[in-house]
C-alpha cells in the first residue's frame, strides 16, 4: 500500500447540483468499479454515434409500468404517494453470491452491494441529484487545498451488537481498511494519510494530496461503509458470515449460495422524513441466481418478489412479460454512465499501434452488437463514459469518436499489414490475430460473435474468441506472473459509474507498471487498475489536475480533454450503454423515493443496487 | 474367473457394460463368421433401421458441411452457419434484412438464432463436432484402450494389476467431474483438444470392456491348445485374442459413443467446448436458452437433434450387442 | 472372508491415495493466479503482499511437499479453509451435502417408484404392445440429457404454467416439508428420468431371466396367481441387482448433479463446486473432488463387499 495513483478526487460540492436530473449514479461501486468488477462486458467495438444520444428521451420520466418507449427509460427517481405501511419480506434474486460481506476486504460487485447496504451504513451517500450528502457523518468539511476533511458523526448510533458509534471507530477502522484487500487501493487511491478521532463524533481526514472529491470515496463501500473495528480485529473470517453494521437489517442466517436473511433492526437511527422508524420491511432475504433467464422465471413464478439484472437482454425479456403477457412486475430501469464494451492490451502486439485499435473500432458496429445483447430500444450507443444525460457528457468527444466505418477501418488495416514496420512481427500482407475474449454469458457470445463476423469479413484479421468465467476474465487482465500487466488482448469490460470522474476514471490512467512510471518521471506512481495499460502524460496530468479544483467548468474542460484523447487513442472500445433494473412485484415499492438524513430523494437505484431501508410492500 | 462385477465403471453406460461383459462371457471361440451387410439390414428391427438412417443422414450432413466449406467454398447449397443475416455485407455497405429468432420460413426451414443465423444450417454443421469427437474418442478407445485390455487380461500379473489399478482410479472420478478439470486446464479449447481429452477419458472404460473380454476368451480351449503347442504369445494376443475381443469392443462402441455426445453436449452447454461460433448443439441450447420466453422452438431444434442422435446410437449399439450375445449364446 | 475385506481395504487406500494425488496435480495446474483471487480487484499489488501471501498458501513449496502437507491436514478432516468465503471446505460440503443427497436420494426413489413396474410389466409382458411401448420410453427417456430435460421441465412448470418454482432451495429444517418439496420436485425429476430408464431395464432383463427359472415354472403350475409370483419370486432376485446399481449410481449421482443444481441454483455440493471452478477457489475445487471422489471409491467398495457377501462365487477372486 505505498504507492498511491494520485487520484485525487474531485469536487463533489461542484458537482453536486449539477448533474443533471434523473441520472443517478451509483455510489458505491465505484472506483474499482470502475473498471472493474461487476464486470465485464462484452462487446464490440464500434459505434456510431450517429443519432447520438441526444434524443434520446431520457429525460421523460417513462413511468415504470406502462411505457416501453424506445431507449433509455429510467425510472424516475420521485416521492412514492402510496401510504407506506409496516411489515413484510422481500426476497430478492441476485445474479451472484457475494464473495464475502466485509467492506475493507471483499471485492464485491453489484450483488454483494446489494446485501452490505442492507446491513452497513454509508458515512455519505448521493442524492437524485447525483450529489454527496451526509448520511452517518452529520457534516463533513475540507480546508482549502482539500488536504484536511473534518467530518461530524450523527450522536447516538449503535452497532447492531450494541457497541456505540464514535470518532475512534471510525479512527479504528483506518488500520483495517488499510489491510484489507479492498480498502488497501481505495486507501491508496484517495491518498488517505490518517484517520484520527479530533473529539468524541468529530473525524479528521489526512490526505497527501487535496482531494477535492474525497466525500465521492466515502460513498463507496470499502472506506465508506461503517463496521466494527473491534469485532473486525477479532474475527475477520466470521464477520464475513455475520457482519455487524449500523445498517437497517441485521444479519439472521448465511447460507451461502442459497439465501442470506437479514431481519428489521428495531433500533435503527434514520427516520423517514415523517418521522416514522425505519425500516418498513420485517425481513429481506438475497438469493443468487446466477441464471439471467431463471432469474427472471423466478420473479415471474413468485418464488421472489425482487431481482436484479445487469442485463439488457434480461430487461427486454421481462419488459414483454410485463407489456404482452400481463405479468404483474415493476421494473426499475436505470441506464446512468454505465457503458460496456471493453479495451485494447496496448502493452501487447498488434493492439499497441494505434492504427490497429482504430481500424478495429471502425469495424465494429454498436447498433448490431446492441441488437445482439438483446438491447436494441434499450440502450444507446455510447461515444464516451457519461451518458448523453450527465453534465460530464461533451458533444465534441461525440462527434470525435470514431464512427462505424467499414472501409474506413480496412484502409486504415491495410497501411498497418502493409507497414514492413508493423509491430507484431508477421511478414507484409499477413493478417493480424485477434483474441476476443468475453465472460459466458449468453449475450455476451452473441454480441462477440457479431464482432467476430465482421472483422473476418474485412480479410485482414483472424479472430480468436475465447469465453473465461467472470472471476478468471478479470484474474486474466489482472495478470500476476508478469508483473499484473495482464494476458489480455482484446478484452471485454465494463465501464463508467455514476460516481464522480475523479473516482471512476483517474485510476485508469495512472502509470501501469513501475517503467513506465519511471520513464514518466513519476516513478513510485502505479495503477493496479490501469487495465488498458495506456498511459499518456497529457491525460494523467489532466486527470490530476481535475482533482485539484472543485470548478466544474474547468474540470469539465480536463475531462473532455481526457475523452478526446481516448477518441483519438482509442485505448479502450465500446459496446453502448448498459441499462441495469431491479424487477420487483407491482406491490413492493420505495426503490425510487428513499431519503437521505436531509430529506432529500437518494440516488434510487443505480446500477441495480437497491437501498431496501425505505421500501414497503402495499397491500 | 468369473468377470469382476462392473461395479467400478464410470458413468459410461453402466446397464449396457454389465451387459457386454455377460454376452462375452460366452464367447466365440469359432471364427467370426463373415455377415453380409444384406443380412444384417434384414434382421434389423425398423426403429433400428430409422435410428440408422438418422445417423446416416447426420454424418452425411455433417461430412456435406465440412467439405462445403473446407473445398467448395460455401458454394453448396447450404447457408454458412455463421453469416448473421442482419450483418453488414461489404459489397453494398449496407446491414442484411434478416431478424433474430424468426421462426420457420422457407429461407430459414427451422427459423435464425439471437444473432439472425439459419439455425438449420447450424444443426447440420453441429453434427461436425460429435461426429469427431465421437470418432476420435472411439479411435482412442479401441486402439488403445481396446489393446491395452487384450494385453493385459492375456497376461495377467502385475502388468494386469498395474494397468486395472490406474484404470481404477481414473474410473473413480466421476466422469464429468474429471472432465470439467482437465477441460479447464486448457485455456484455449478447439476440437482437438476437446476431442483428445475425451479420447483419453474413454480409455479406461475400454480397457476394462477389452480385459474382461480378453480373460474369458484367454481361457478357451483354441487358446490352451495354440498355448500347448508352443505359438508364440504375441501371435497368440494378435492373432486369436484381439481378432476376438474386437466384435464386442465395436458394439460397444455404439453405446459409448452414445454417452461420449451426451459428455460433449453438456461441455458445450456449459461453454467448456469447442471455441465459437464453431456450431454444437449443446452451445445452440445454451445461446438460445436465454430467449426460451419468446421462442422456444430454438431450443427445441438442438434438443431434438441432440436427443435423436443419442437415442439411434443407442438402439443401434443395442442392436449390436445383441446380435453378439445371442450369436454367443448359440454356442 | 476377512481376506477379502482386507484386500479390498487395501486397494481403497491405494486408490484413494491415487485419486487425491491425480485431484492434487490436476488442480494445481488450473490456469490463473490464486493470489488475484484473494487480493480481489480493488487492492493495491504490493510485491511484499504478493509474495507473503504466497508464502502463506506454501504456493512457492516443491509440488510433492505441498501434496504431503494437504494429504496430511486432509486425513484428519481439515480440507483447508476457501480463498473467498473464508469457510471452512469441510463445513461447507457438510452443508450441501444434505441437499446434494437430498436429491440424489429423491431422484432414485421417484426412478424406482417408476421403474419397478415398467420393467415388471415389460417382463411379463414380454413382447406384447405393452413391453414395446414401455421400452420405446425407456429408451427415449435414456437418451435424453438431464440438462434437456431440465430446461423443458423448468419451461413448462416454471415459466408457461407457474405451477413451480424455477431455482433456489427451500430448506426442510426453515421451510418446512411442503416448501423444501417444491423446489426439489422438478431437479430430481431430471435427475431421475436417466436413473428409471437404467433401473427399468435392469428389472426387465432380470425378470425375464427369473421367469424362465425352474422354481418360477413350479409356483405357476401350483397355481399360484400371477401377480402374487411377480411379486413374491421373482422380484426378489431382481433387488440384489438393483440394489448393485443403485449404490453405483448414487455415487455417479453425487458428481452428476453438477449440472442440474447449477441449471436450478440449488445450494449443492456441486454448484459449489461450479462456482469454486469459476472463482479459481483451488482450495474447495480440491476438497470438493477429492470428497466426490472419496465417496464414489467407498461406495463402490462395499458395493463390492456385499456383493461378495450375498454371491460366495465371487469371494474367491
Amino acid at each position: 500500500m505505498r504507492r498511491r495513483g494520485l487520484y485525487r478526487a474531485v469536487a463533489f460540492l461542484a458537482a453536486a447540483g449539477l448533474v443533471a436530473g434523473a441520472c443517478g449514479g451509483s455510489d458505491d461501486s465505484a472506483p474499482a468499479d470502475t473498471t472493474e468488477e461487476s464486470s465485464e462486458e462484452a462487446e464490440a467495438p464500434a459505434e456510431e454515434p450517429a443519432d447520438e444520444p441526444a434524443d434520446e428521451p431520457a429525460e421523460e420520466p417513462a413511468v415504470e409500468a406502462g411505457d416501453e418507449a424506445e431507449g433509455d427509460v429510467d425510472t424516475e427517481i420521485v416521492e412514492e404517494e402510496t401510504a407506506i405501511e409496516y411489515g413484510g419480506s422481500v426476497s430478492v434474486g441476485l445474479e451472484a453470491e457475494a464473495t464475502g460481506l466485509r467492506p475493507w476486504e471483499d471485492t464485491c460487485s453489484s450483488p454483494c452491494y446489494n446485501m452490505m447496504v442492507a446491513v452497513y451504513d454509508k458515512l455519505v451517500e448521493q442524492t437524485s441529484s447525483g450529489a454527496y450528502s451526509p448520511n452517518v457523518a452529520e457534516s463533513i468539511s475540507a480546508n482549502e487545498d482539500f488536504t484536511v476533511w473534518t467530518m461530524t458523526l450523527r450522536p447516538g448510533i449503535t452497532f447492531h451488537n450494541g457497541v456505540e458509534l464514535t470518532a475512534q471507530t471510525i479512527a479504528d477502522m483506518f488500520p483495517i481498511q488499510q489491510a484489507g484487500a479492498a480498502g488497501s487501493g481505495a486507501v491508496s487511491a484517495a491518498n488517505l494519510v490518517s484517520v484520527e478521532a479530533t473529539g468524541d463524533l468529530e473525524v479528521t481526514y489526512t490526505l497527501s494530496q487535496g482531494g477535492s472529491a474525497f466525500p465521492a470515496s466515502l460513498a463507496r463501500a470499502p472506506l465508506g461503509m461503517v463496521f466494527d473495528p473491534a469485532a473486525a480485529a477479532a474475527d475477520s473470517e466470521g464477520y464475513s458470515m455475520a457482519p455487524i453494521g449500523t445498517g437497517p437489517f441485521v444479519i439472521d442466517s448465511r447460507d451461502l449460495d442459497n439465501e442470506t436473511t437479514f431481519v428489521r433492526n428495531d433500533n435503527y437511527w434514520a427516520t423517514d422524513p415523517d418521522g416514522n422508524a425505519l425500516p418498513y420491511l420485517d425481513s429481506i432475504s438475497f438469493r443468487p441466481i446466477p441464471d439471467e433467464g431463471t432469474r427472471l422465471d423466478a420473479l415471474l413464478s413468485g418464488t421472489i418478489n425482487a431481482m436484479q439484472t445487469l442485463r439488457q437482454g434480461t430487461i427486454r425479456d421481462a419488459r414483454a412479460a410485463r407489456d404482452d403477457d400481463g405479468a404483474d412486475i415493476t421494473l426499475w430501469e436505470f441506464q446512468g454512465n454505465n457503458l460496456g464494451g471493453g479495451m485494447f492490451n496496448v502493452l501487447v502486439p498488434p493492439f499497441d499501434d494505434v492504427r490497429v485499435r482504430r481500424a478495429l473500432v471502425k469495424m465494429g458496429s454498436q447498433e448490431q452488437t446492441i441488437e445482439a445483447l438483446g438491447g436494441t430500444g434499450i440502450s444507446l450507443p455510447a461515444t464516451q463514459w457519461f451518458s448523453p444525460d450527465s453534465p460530464w457528457w461533451s458533444e465534441k468527444v461525440a462527434e470525435a469518436w470514431p464512427q462505424f466505418d467499414f472501409e474506413g477501418g480496412v484502409e486504415i488495416l491495410t497501411e498497418y499489414i502493409n507497414d514492413p514496420e508493423r509491430s507484431d512481427g508477421k511478414a507484409v500482407g499477413e493478417s493480424i490475430d485477434v483474441e476476443l475474449s468475453c465472460p459466458p454469458d449468453p449475450t455476451l457470445i452473441a454480441a462477440m460473435q457479431v464482432s467476430e463476423q465482421l472483422y473476418t469479413a474485412s480479410g485482414l484479421v483472424n479472430v480468436t474468441l475465447t469465453n473465461f468465467d467472470q472471476q478468471t476474465h478479470i484474474g486474466i487482465a489482472l495478470g500476476g506472473e508478469n508483473g499484473f500487466v495482464g494476458d489480455h488482448k482484446m478484452h471485454c469490460w465494463r465501464w463508467g459509474s455514476d460516481d464522480d470522474p475523479a473516482v471512476s476514471l483517474n485510476p485508469a490512467l495512472a502509470p501501469p507498471t513501475a517503467e513506465i512510471a519511471e520513464a514518466a518521471g513519476i516513478p513510485g506512481v502505479v495503477s493496479p487498475l490501469n487495465f488498458p495499460n495506456w498511459f499518456s502524460p497529457t491525460a494523467f496530468q489532466a486527470a490530476v489536475a481535475a482533482n485539484q479544483t472543485d470548478d466544474f467548468e474547468t474540470r469539465f474542460g480536463l475531462y473532455e480533454s481526457i475523452m478526446l484523447e481516448f477518441a483519438d487513442q482509442v485505448p479502450v472500445y465500446y459496446s453502448g450503454h448498459t441499462a441495469t433494473a431491479i424487477g420487483t412485484d407491482t406491490n413492493v415499492l420505495g426503490l425510487n423515493s428513499w431519503h437521505l438524513p436531509s430529506g432529500e430523494l437518494g440516488i434510487g437505484f443505480p446500477a441495480a443496487e437497491g437501498r431496501w431501508a425505505e421500501v414497503f410492500i402495499a397491500s | 474367473m468369473a468377470i469382476t462385477n462392473s461395479s467400478t465403471t464410470p458413468e459410461f453406460p453402466r446397464d449396457r457394460l454389465s451387459n457386454v461383459s455377460s454376452a462375452v462371457a460366452g464367447p466365440t471361440d469359432i471364427a467370426p463368421k463373415r455377415t453380409t451387410f444384406r443380412k444384417i439390414l434384414r434382421s434389423m428391427p425398423l426403429r433400428v433401421k430409422l435410428s440408422s438412417l438418422w445417423l446416416v443422414l447426420i454424418v452425411f450432413g455433417a461430412i456435406y458441411a465440412k467439405l462445403d466449406v473446407a473445398w467448395f467454398g460455401g458454394s453448396l447449397p447450404l447457408q454458412d452457419p455463421n453469416i448473421q443475416t442482419n450483418g453488414f455485407i461489404r459489397e453494398t455497405g449496407q446491414f442484411g434484412t434478416g431478424q433474430p429468432i424468426e421462426g420457420m420460413s422457407t429461407s430459414h426451414w427451422l427459423g435464425t438464432d439471437a444473432i439472425a443465423r439459419d439455425t438449420f444450417a447450424r444443426i447440420v454443421h453441429g453434427g461436425w463436432v460429435s461426429l469427431v469427437v465421437v470418432v476420435v474418442s472411439a479411435c482412442c478407445g479401441i486402439m488403445i484402450g481396446g489393446f491395452l485390455g487384450s494385453l493385459v487380461g492375456f497376461v495377467r500379473g502385475r502388468v494386469e494389476t498395474f494397468v486395472m489399478a490406474t484404470v481404477d482410479v481414473i474410473l473413480a472420478f466421476p466422469a464429468l467431474v474429471l472432465l470439467l478439470a482437465m477441460v479447464s486446464i486448457f485455456e484455449v479449447r478447439n476440437l482437438f483438444v476437446i476431442s483428445a481429452v475425451i479420447g483419453v477419458l474413454s480409455i479406461p472404460a475400454y480397457t476394462r470392456v477389452a480385459r474382461a473380454n480378453s480373460l474369458a476368451i484367454s481361457s478357451r480351449e483354441f487358446v490352451t491348445a495354440a498355448r500347448a503347442i508352443g505359438t508364440k504369445p504375441s501371435r497368440i494376443l494378435f492373432r486369436e485374442i484381439i481378432p476376438n475381443v474386437l466384435p464386442t469392443l465395436l458394439a460397444y462402441t455404439m453405446v459409448a459413443a452414445a454417452f461420449v455426445v451426451v459428455v460433449e453436449g453438456s461441455l458445450s452447454f456449459l461453454g467448456l467446448s469447442v471455441q465459437l461460433p464453431t456450431p454444437t448443439w449443446g452451445n445452440m441450447i445454451n445461446q438460445a436458452r436465454r430467449d426460451i420466453k419468446i421462442n422456444v422452438a430454438q431450443v427445441m431444434w438442438p434438443s431434438l437433434a441432440l436427443t435423436l442422435t443419442v437415442l439411434s446410437l443407442n438402439q443401434v449399439g443395442d442392436f449390436f450387442q445383441q446380435r453378439r450375445e445371442i450369436r454367443g449364446s448359440n454356442l | 472372508m476377512g481376506k477379502v475385506i482386507a484386500t479390498r481395504f487395501a486397494r481403497l487406500v491405494a486408490t484413494l491415495l491415487a485419486v487425491t494425488f491425480l485431484t492434487f496435480s490436476m488442480t494445481a495446474l488450473l490456469p490463473g493466479d490464486p493470489v488475484n483471487a484473494i487480493l480481489g480487484v480493488d487492492a493495491v499489488r504490493d510485491p511484499e503482499v504478493v509474495a507473503k501471501i504466497r508464502a502463506d498458501l506454501g504456493l512457492d513449496d516443491p509440488f510433492l511437499v505441498r501434496y504431503v502437507n494437504w494429504l496430511g491436514d486432509a486425513a484428519t478432516g481439515d480440507l483447508g479453509r476457501s480463498y473467498i468465503t473464508e469457510q471452512e471446505v469441510i463445513t461447507t460440503i457438510s452443508q450441501r451435502l444434505p441437499v446434494t443427497a437430498q436429491l440424489a436420494f429423491m431422484a432414485i426413489i421417484m426412478a424406482l417408484i417408476l421403474a419397478i413396474p415398467i420393467g415388471v410389466l415389460g417382463a411379463y409382458k414380454q413382447g406384447k404392445w405393452q413391453d414395446s411401448t414401455t421400452s420405446a420410453g425407456v429408451q427415449v427417456a435414456l437418451s435424453i440429457p438431464n440438462f434437456i430435460i431440465g430446461i423443458f421441465l423448468i419451461w413448462l412448470f416454471s415459466v408457461r404454467l407457474g405451477w413451480l418454482p424455477a431455482s433456489n432451495w427451500n430448506r426442510i429444517s426453515t421451510d418446512g416439508l411442503v416448501e423444501n418439496l417444491k423446489t426439489a420436485i422438478l431437479p430430481a425429476s431430471a435427475l431421475a428420468m436417466t436413473q428409471m430408464a437404467i433401473f427399468s431395464r435392469l428389472v426387465r432383463s432380470d425378470m425375464i431371466a427369473t421367469l424362465q427359472e425352474n422354481y418360477i415354472l413350479a409356483a405357476r403350475s401350483k397355481g399360484l396367481s400371477d401377480r402374487f409370483i411377480l411379486l413374491r419370486h421373482a422380484l426378489r432376485p431382481s433387488s440384489l441387482s438393483l440394489m448393485t446399481i443403485i449404490g453405483i449410481n448414487f455415487g455417479a449421482l453425487l458428481g452428476g448433479t453438477v449440472i442440474i443444481e447449477t441449471l436450478f441454483a440449488i445450494p449443492g455440493v456441486g454448484f459449489r463446486l461450479i462456482n469454486a471452478i469459476n472463482q479459481r477457489d483451488i482450495i474447495v475445487i480440491q476438497g470438493i473432488t477429492v470428497f466426490i471422489a472419496t465417496a464414489y471409491v467407498v461406495i463402490n467398495t462395499i458395493v463390492d463387499l456385499l456383493y461378495a457377501v450375498v454371491d460366495p462365487r465371487i469371494r474367491k477372486r
